[in-house]
């Protein structure tokens, strides 16, 4: 019964169509041709050949319309994707270097395993990928280094600024700390590597912790940040001779200014903290020698004091092109192993600056100079100094940089190293100058 | 050896020096797509005058252009929004200059509803409270009960940034919001959706209604007094001071004759 009933509804149903299939009755619907120049057909006479064309591209023309409302909703799908991938920002740099030294001493075959010295060679010195995660107030950095010792977390952090006063950001995570030239990328900086006094206080540039952002428009900008020696070189590796200190905190304030066709950035920074001894034994700063009856009494767990203070300048001039003048000086105490009474510590007092002058050639070419200075030990002579590493040294260098070819920064640098001597351990200036030839891609 | 690379480096230093600064003779433009009809009508004007200069204009978009004139790609770069603080600093950085700013027109930004949206006027806080998703629906602001579909430009689009700063005072877009490439788009957008909003230069406010703003609709005579409150100045960014091609080039801009191309185009001269 259902059976027979489903055949009679196909049946009329295919007899209604079949008589769609041959047109309507012209008599009966005279308005019909006016309402094809909808579709602008030159048609001046109803026939039924003429009337199943038009249907047909009445057909075709509802079909191309469910079409195009097809791929309007696909594309405001795909646009819908496009954003959400929009927010995703991938960048990177890759450094090759070329370098020529003076002597066997200063390099070796591989970098990362310093056993053959030689002269020359080549090296990777930076293969940088950075993922960012970009979604206006808020966003989150990861950044690591693919090199021949294998893959080294970078920077791990995330961004957010409050929304009412519009003047407070919030960094955590491991990032760079706050200073001019640590936070200065090497795939902008001018001179190959960082200064030495930079290199010295900030090994790795980077720390784990938390920074506050102050930034009320165009008026100052306050960094406040607090670390815990994650990633701090000698003080995060265990040292038997000190434990590290819970946590350190850093400031840093910078103002710019602009006077028309020159621009002075300005400000300073200071890194306030301790170690706490695991020695009984220290030497005071300005204590001439390092052997062990120069040393102090001190108690196991006392508080011994790394700060130090900076001041900085970086000046722009509009003039035939550009140019600019970078500056840092930074001053204060700092705390190592003593080489010569092992167990005990030492303080001391340190100072170094560097200047740099950076002129823009062309479009193209840009060339620089720079005077770099470190003295470890800024209280005593170098001349009752026992150990090489804590002589003062300046150097000064000067290239050229290339931006001839898109993404590609090729620098030809060199530098020119004097180490203080002194009559006990070294009493030629080391030949350690240095030719850099550098090729960076940054994307 | 010493002597050898510090020899290599003053002559090539010289080398560079001498070759630096030749005469150009070819001006590249690129950025903002609000000024990229603008920037073509007065390179075509400026070339048929000046048949040994060539000037090659695209758009992108501002934030492309900022990029490009950072990384030494074009000469001039259109924006529809002033560089931000940290664009200039990149700029610093790179070039050892502080960029030079030109104002080089003056540009009302419509806000776009469908013809057949009841919704003729709102006001500043509304568009705001709309497009940061505080109102979702046009009843609440007088319309008929349906959802509010937002329109916007692309975030390195110069109006985006101009109207995120200006109009949402900082505040993020709502995440339904779709951005669409170019304000042409947007128009066609909210022209065929009756329940859309968009925004975009008055220059491009075909076809589509322009709501009034805070009572004011936006009109030659509303954008050139003020009164209408979305207005904005176009801008021509230069690394360093301009000379030789270049600076001749933007001395006619900033002339009559280069001005009165701009009410050509349906914008507001700065001069």
């Amino acid at each position: 019964m259902k059976n027979i009933a489903t055949v009679l509804a196909l049946s009329v149903l295919l007899a209604a169509g079949a008589r769609a299939q041959q047109g309507p009755n012209t008599e009966s619907d005279p308005g019909k041709d006016q309402k094809t120049t909808d579709v602008k057909l030159p048609v001046k006479a109803s026939t039924p050949a003429l009337d199943a064309t038009d249907e047909e591209l009445k057909k075709k023309v509802e079909e191309m319309k469910s079409q195009l409302e097809g791929l309007d909703e696909a594309i405001k799908e795909l646009q819908t994707d496009r954003d959400a991938l929009k927010k995703i920002k991938v960048s990177g740099y890759l450094q090759i270097n070329f370098e020529k030294s003076e002597s066997m001493n200063g390099l070796s075959v591989d970098p990362y395993d310093a056993k053959d010295f030689v002269k020359s060679r080549f090296r990777v010195r930076r293969s940088r990928i950075k993922i960012m995660y970009d979604a206006g107030s808020t966003s989150m950095v990861v950044q690591g280094d693919y090199s021949n010792s294998g893959f080294t977390l970078k920077d791990a952090y995330l961004d957010f600024a409050e929304q009412s006063l519009k003047m407070f950001s919030f960094r955590l995570g491991v990032f760079n700390r706050p200073n001019y030239e640590v936070e200065y990328s090497s795939s902008q900086r001018e001179s190959p590597e960082r200064s030495r006094v930079i290199g010295a206080l900030y090994p790795g540039e980077r720390d784990l912790g938390v920074m506050v952002t102050m930034a009320p428009e165009d008026l100052f900008k306050l960094q406040l940040a607090a670390f815990n020696n994650t990633f701090a070189g000698t003080f995060s590796q265990n040292n038997p001779n000190f434990s590290s200190e819970p946590l350190y905190f850093m400031a840093r304030a910078t103002k710019a200014l602009n006077l028309g066709d020159v621009g002075i950035d300005f400000g300073v920074h200071g890194r306030f903290g301790s170690v706490r001894a695991n020695s009984a034994r220290l030497l005071e700063s300005d204590v001439a020698t390092n052997g062990a009856a120069d040393t102090t009494s001190i108690k196991v767990g006392d508080a011994v004091s790394r700060n130090w203070f900076g001041a900085e300048v970086q000046i722009y001039y509009d003039f035939l092109g550009g140019m600019k003048l970078l500056a840092e000086y930074i001053t204060g105490s700092d705390v190592n192993v003593l080489s010569a009474t092992p167990g005990a510590i030492r303080k001391r007092d340190f100072n170094g600056y560097y200047a740099m002058l950076v002129k823009s050639l062309g479009d193209e070419f840009q060339f620089a100079v720079k005077y770099d200075s470190y003295n470890p030990n800024s209280k005593i002579s170098s001349d009752v100094i026992n150990s090489t590493s804590e002589l003062a040294i300046n150097t000064i260098g000067l290239g050229l940089h290339n931006y001839s070819f898109p993404n590609v920064r090729l620098t030809l640098w060199y530098d020119n190293v004097t180490t203080k001597t002194n009559d006990r351990i070294l009493k030629e200036d080391p030949k350690d100058n240095l030719l850099t030839f550098r090729a960076q891609y940054k994307f | 050896m010493k002597n050898i690379a510090m020899k290599g480096l003053l002559l090539a230093s010289v080398f560079v020096f001498a070759t630096g600064f030749s005469t150009m003779d070819k001006i590249t433009v690129k950025g903002s797509d609000t000024l990229v009809i603008l920037a073509q009508r007065w390179a075509e004007r400026y070339m048929n005058k000046n048949a040994n200069v060539s000037i090659q204009v695209t758009g992108g978009g501002s934030g492309t252009g900022i990029s490009a004139l950072i990384n030494g790609t074009t000469d001039i770069c259109n924006s529809s929004r002033p560089m931000k603080p940290s664009e200039l600093q990149k700029l610093k950085e790179r070039f050892g200059t502080l960029g030079v700013e030109i104002r080089c027109a003056k540009d009302g930004l419509s806000v776009y509803v469908s013809e057949a949206n009841p919704v003729q006027a709102l006001t500043l806080q509304q568009i705001k409270d709309i497009y940061t998703g505080k109102i979702t629906n046009w009843k609440a602001v007088g319309g008929k009960d349906a959802k509010i579909v937002l329109y916007s430009r692309e975030n390195n689009s110069g109006t985006y940034v101009y109207f995120k700063d200006n109009v949402l005072k900082g505040d993020d877009y709502a995440p339904s919001c779709q951005n669409l490439p170019g304000t042409a788009a947007v128009v066609n957008a909210v022209a065929k959706d009756v329940n859309g909003i968009g925004y975009g230069g008055a220059a491009y406010g075909k076809g589509i209604r322009e709501a009034k703003v805070n009572g004011v609709a936006p009109s030659k005579a509303t954008i050139a007094d003020g009164s209408y409150p979305i207005t904005r100045y176009l801008y021509m960014y230069l690394r360093s001071k301009p000379t030789g091609a270049i600076k001749q080039y933007i001395d006619w801009i900033l002339s009559p004759e280069g001005q009165s191309v701009v009410s050509e185009v349906g914008y507001f001269p700065v001069k």
